[in-house]
């Protein structure tokens, strides 16, 4: 692609990156932790 | 290309992507329509960033040719993503593109696109465009089946929608010519403004 010349450089960097996120129903679904076990009352 | 890297923590001097227009190749991706590079084998990913890396290492400043490493795009090279300033250059490349190309990546060519595109990261400023280190489709648009002399294998209107899945509006324009194009873009950009 013929763009010319360069006449300059620069540093643009973008608060947000403009790239889409995944749809909601596009998003892989998550393994679920396993519950943490329930401690067991310590003798006082 | 990748889509690794960063700005190496230098300070930014601007924090809006600049957004040019370029011509993609539709190519047959495992998933669905895919955009590809027209002079450079590379898939343009979707919802990721594309990155740019300079394969050549090759050095084109004053004095004899000199393989230099560097982070793309380099001043002194001519590596980068490009996109140029206004949609006739755009327009130009698609010309061609369009009656050259049959395969790209060994994948077959299914048609081709032009489009808007954000471009950011190191960015080097050309006299009818840039080249940029990162880049993102923001707005695609299929060329019909008869633009180019081309026989394309699917149709516009099927290809834009699968192309919908880069998250960014695809539309197909039903164009016979770069004239007509240029009047189509024009009418829809005007529609969006209003």
């Amino acid at each position: 692609m013929e763009i010319g010349r360069p006449q300059r450089q620069y540093e643009i960097e973008p608060l947000e990156e403009p790239v889409p996120r995944e749809e909601p129903d596009e998003l892989p679904v998550p393994d679920r932790e396993p519950a943490t076990p329930a401690l067991d009352p310590v003798p006082s | 290309m990748t889509d690794e890297g960063g700005t190496g923590g230098l300070a930014p001097d601007y924090i809006d992507p600049v957004r040019g227009w370029r011509t993609w190749l539709v190519v047959q991706g495992h998933d669905g329509a895919r955009l590809a590079s027209v002079s450079f084998p590379a898939l343009w990913p979707r919802r990721r960033r594309l990155s740019a890396e300079c394969g050549r290492g090759f050095h084109t400043g004053a004095g004899p040719p000199l393989r230099v490493e560097h982070r793309a795009p380099s001043l002194d090279c001519s590596c980068g993503i490009y996109a140029t300033w206004n949609v006739d250059r755009a327009t130009q490349i698609a010309d061609c593109a369009t009656a050259r190309f049959r395969d790209c990546l060994g994948r077959p060519v299914l048609g081709a696109a032009l489009g808007e595109v954000a471009l950011w990261g190191t960015v080097v400023e050309c006299a009818h465009g840039w080249r940029a280190s990162y880049a993102y489709p923001a707005r695609i648009y299929v060329l019909a089946p008869s633009y180019g002399r081309r026989s394309q294998v699917a149709s516009a209107f099927d290809l834009a929608a699968d192309l919908r899945n880069y998250g960014v509006p695809a539309d197909a324009l039903d164009c016979h010519s770069s004239l007509e194009i240029r009047r189509l873009l024009a009418a829809d950009q005007a529609e969006r403004a209003a």
